[in-house]
């Protein structure tokens, strides 16, 4: 534990420095526990310290179970090597026969309402990135889920 | 049931006037940075980072069980609706912007989900007229917590109390001082550096050790109350 963090804690952390240690702060297990003890120390010289209830882990438990939120992620766009590597004729007729096959079966399996209305998925691929990102940091190594948005077209 | 009021033995050094000129010029720290922290948690909360919510978590589920307390009183359903207020705020930690402190947004809604709750048992919501939105960032209220304590975890209490103000007693001075004016007086590092005369990389240094020492007795009885939770 740096005396960074304890700076973090006092909130008197430098600009350069606050990333870095926010980051140390959600990655390392043995950081998040002395920042615990902190805490405690605070309560406790600010009268404000009461062994019950401490709910962290148990609302922790809960938000593992929640689907992982990603919004602010978004997915890298290759446009160096799409702008530099030829395009042959075959890839062309893969691509297009790939895209048609694509749509096939995305239309057969289009989803409904009980009422018929269309359910459409409006993000159907999840890049490699999220997924990377979502098995690293699952607090509890519980179950994994991806959250999908959907939209009801009536 | 009485209650055993639990008050910190150390008293608050410094009652003087707060020094006009700091020694160092700390101009490359965020203007609110408390809110720049919360932020960044924010943030890789959005990006996928449960473990920086939890920091979040663990930094407000006790205000906000706190602040809950004086709407509801059963205990089981206040750590109900805090669960809830949470599991909110976190499906919906993609639409925080950071137009308002995270607190701020967090403790709306738990209001709103204890009101709810409240209004879903045919209960009406007791008036919050003594916490309102612009007083929640300076709320704290130890006692109302403590009404919820057992007779176990009041033992507890005081015991972690008791550990908390023998170790800083057995400090040396000048890093029970710095912890001491941090905690109790609430003073800055540059406060805290003007009054003891010193660089504040020094006080930065004392407050650290002081609570790497405190943290070290603290251990075994933290562990112990979190393995009855």
């Amino acid at each position: 534990m740096s005396e960074k963090i304890s700076s973090l804690f006092d909130n008197e952390i430098e600009q350069e420095s606050l990333d870095k240690e926010v980051s140390a702060l959600s990655a390392k297990s043995a950081v998040q526990r002395n920042w615990k003890y902190y805490q405690v120390v605070r309560d406790v010289l600010q009268n404000n310290y009461s062994s019950s209830p401490d709910l962290s882990a148990r609302i922790m438990e809960a938000i593992d179970k929640e689907p992982t939120q990603m919004g602010a992620i978004r997915p890298k766009q290759n446009t160096a090597s799409a702008l530099v590597l030829p395009v042959m004729p075959w890839k062309i007729a893969a691509y297009t026969l790939g895209v048609f096959a694509a749509i096939g079966i995305f239309t057969m399996n289009i989803p409904t309402t009980s009422n018929g209305s269309t359910v459409q998925l409006v993000q159907e691929d999840i890049p490699a990135e999220f997924m990377e990102k979502h098995f690293a940091t699952t607090a509890l190594n519980g179950n994994y889920f991806i959250k999908a948005q959907f939209q009801v077209n009536d | 049931m009485n209650q055993l009021k639990v008050v910190p033995i150390i008293k608050p050094l410094y009652n003087g006037p707060m020094p006009k000129e700091h020694p160092v010029k700390s101009d490359s720290r965020p203007v609110n940075p408390e809110r720049a922290i919360d932020q960044k948690l924010v943030e890789k909360a959005q990006q996928g980072d449960k473990k920086a919510f939890g920091i979040l978590v663990e930094k407000y589920n006790k205000k906000l069980t706190r602040l809950l307390s004086r709407m509801v009183r059963d205990q089981s359903e206040i750590e109900d609706i805090v669960q809830d207020s949470f599991i909110k705020a976190y499906r919906a930690i993609n639409n925080f912007r950071g137009d308002s402190a995270f607190y701020t947004w967090l403790y709306r809604i738990g209001i709103n989900t204890a009101k709810n709750h409240l209004v879903s048992l045919g209960r009406r919501p007791k008036a919050m007229d003594s916490v309102e939105i612009e007083d929640i960032e300076n709320f704290e209220d130890g006692h109302e917590l403590r009404n919820l304590e057992t007779p176990e975890t009041s033992m507890m209490t005081n015991e972690i109390v008791t550990t908390v103000n023998e170790t800083i007693e057995m400090l040396p001075d000048d890093l029970r001082q710095a912890i001491t004016l941090r905690e109790m007086d609430g003073l800055s590092y540059d406060e805290i550096a003007a009054i003891m005369e010193c660089p504040i990389g020094t006080v930065r240094s004392r407050i650290f050790r002081a609570r790497e020492a405190i943290s070290e007795k603290l251990k075994p009885l933290v562990e112990a109350t979190s393995k009855r939770w």
